[in-house]
């Protein structure tokens, strides 16, 4: 009697099981498994991208956070596309709901010419355009101008919100801001380490899945309001473990052509943020030949989520500064 | 999937298989903590309570009961173990193990041993709740003087399958279309390191640490653990 009860309580265990690797079942399928999504194709890469107002438009390219975070949480900037703009999300390569790539594909050199090739797909020839980067998409952005400069005189400024580091030696110094602000006895931290033994990284769901357990509530995790967390797709935890190794393998320095950038950049702070400092946002200006830094009150790094309306209102003057006006819709 | 289907089958089946047999030795038998001086084996009474604690997947503390079997000319060590988080308070998260060390080669105080522990665990964190069910293999080899000893570990810890229940803010900041249920072969996880004791009549005291891997070969999020246990045996 007790061997059948064995046997068939094995049978049901086994036949209700789910695969954690299945496309659809712990994270969002990626454009590569779910075709309905909206995606573009460029640099040997399926990216998820979409784009609001008149395609005539002034364009505003936006760079989400990370490496390895996406754009959901960038999508106030849509109001923009009644302004009479045109505004471009995109997920990174590997990152959100984008095609996932072994880590061994990542280079320096791939990642700046996907961007590269982003804004030519996503803009006509000569069409102007401006980048709004958060984080690290401010990042992303000034490597591209530090390579670029405003590229044939169609870029015409960039909002950098909270971005990390332009060097090597800013991002170590970032680092140690960063780990700062993660409490090594809180219970954040070590549920996130407690749930390694539950699943391990055997593929890019599971990773991607596990990564989430330490960043749902944000890494720095100062939010204006921590009942109400920004919405994400899906992180892209090989990615974003690729940039860093990158990074810690070959350094870099993005500063080097800044200055010869002659277009007003806007930093945008937030106030709550414990590792993105004013120093720092301080000592990243003063890489460009114009720069303002404008801090916005009450927020935590979040903050086009947490404070749309000032974030928008900050925007729209500053495109009034540079000249970089809409058209009608 | 037929293919996967037999085989969660089949690894169900030796994992109740595994914990059914543990709890039959354990209650009927004698046991002994994990982490311990085989040199004593055979001398040192065969009761034995253990603590520790240290960084091993989150800063943790754990409490245990062992006891010693004899198998013919061999010893059997059988042993219990609760082990939780203290970083915070919360009860959701923690593993409970029995298992079994046996001592198969001897030679001039170089041993060498192999244990195995069925594992349950729990969690509670952003993503959800997760219960997971699996087993810890684990073979340690070294010298073992009476008052001393010094041997290297290499270990797999594997999950069967994990139960996950997603929480509210998971669906509605990430996923609403997550799947709740049993998720097969989630993974597991390597251990190499090394143990060094020291024992003072009937108490030991003992330091495990070394280097976790995922299945994979990459490095979980704390790629180390480091534990300290001290024991008493009557």
């Amino acid at each position: 009697m007790k061997p059948m009860a064995l046997m068939l309580a094995t049978l049901a265990l086994g036949a209700g099981c789910l695969d954690p690797g299945a496309p659809g079942n712990l994270v969002p399928r990626t454009v590569a498994e779910d075709p309905t999504l909206p995606q573009v194709e460029l640099n040997g890469t399926r990216l998820h991208a979409e784009a609001f107002g008149n395609p005539a438009a002034p364009t505003i390219i936006a760079l989400h956070g990370g490496p390895g975070g996406d754009y959901r949480s960038m999508l106030d900037l849509k109001a923009l596309a009644d302004d009479g703009y045109r505004v471009v999300f995109w997920d990174n390569r590997g990152a959100g709901l984008s095609e996932r790539h072994d880590g061994s594909v990542y280079t320096f050199d791939l990642y700046l010419e996907d961007l590269r090739q982003v804004v030519d797909t996503m803009t006509a020839p000569g069409q102007p355009f401006v980048f709004i980067g958060h984080s690290w998409g401010a990042m992303y952005a000034t490597w591209f101008i530090n390579e670029y400069g405003d590229y044939g005189g169609r870029l015409k400024g960039a909002i950098l919100s909270d971005p990390g580091a332009f060097t090597k030696t800013e991002l170590d110094a970032f680092m140690k801001r960063y780990m700062a602000s993660v409490d090594l006895t809180g219970e954040q931290f070590n549920d996130a380490l407690w749930s390694g033994q539950f699943m391990s990284a055997n593929d890019q769901a599971r990773a991607d899945y596990l990564l989430l357990t330490m960043a749902l509530r944000g890494v720095p995790a100062e939010h204006k309001d921590p009942a109400h967390l920004p919405p994400l797709w899906r992180l892209g935890a090989v990615a974003s473990a690729a940039l860093l190794r990158l990074a810690e393998e070959h350094g870099f320095d993005w500063t080097t052509h800044l200055k010869s950038f002659d277009h007003k950049v806007l930093f945008l702070r937030s106030d709550l943020d414990t590792a993105h400092t004013l120093e720092s946002q301080q000592q990243m200006a003063a890489h460009y030949a114009d720069a303002d830094i404008i801090t916005i009150p009450g927020v935590g790094h979040e903050m086009i989520y947490e404070a749309p309306a000032a974030y928008l209102a900050h925007a729209r003057d500053y495109f009034r500064a540079i000249d970089f006006p809409g058209v009608a819709p | 999937m037929i293919r996967r289907a037999g085989i969660t089958m089949v690894a169900a089946a030796v994992w109740v298989g595994l914990w059914a047999s543990v709890f039959t030795m354990l209650f009927s038998s004698r046991a002994e903590a994990q982490e311990l001086n085989l040199a004593k084996l055979a001398d040192a009474p065969a009761n034995r309570v253990y603590v520790r604690t240290g960084a091993e997947w989150a800063f943790v503390a754990g409490a245990g009961y062992a006891r010693t079997v004899p198998v013919g000319q061999r010893r059997l060590v059988l042993l219990g173990e609760l082990t939780a988080p203290w970083a915070t308070l919360d009860t959701s998260d923690y593993q409970a193990r029995v298992g079994a060390l046996l001592p198969f080669l001897a030679r001039r105080g170089w041993q060498v041993a192999g244990s195995l522990e069925p594992t349950v665990r729990g969690t509670k964190n952003d993503v959800g709740r997760m219960t997971g069910l699996g087993a810890n293999a684990g073979l340690t080899a070294g010298y073992y003087a009476q008052r001393w000893f010094l041997a290297g570990e290499l270990g797999f810890d594997y999950t069967l399958t994990t139960k996950i229940t997603h929480s509210q803010l998971y669906r509605a900041a990430v996923y609403a279309n997550a799947r709740d249920g049993w998720y097969i072969n989630p993974g597991g996880n390597y251990r190499l390191g090394g143990q060094a004791g020291a024992s003072f009549g009937n108490y030991e005291v003992a330091l495990r640490a070394g280097i976790l891997r995922d299945m994979m070969g990459g490095q979980p999020m704390f790629p180390f653990y480091a534990t300290l246990g001290v024991s008493t045996s009557w």
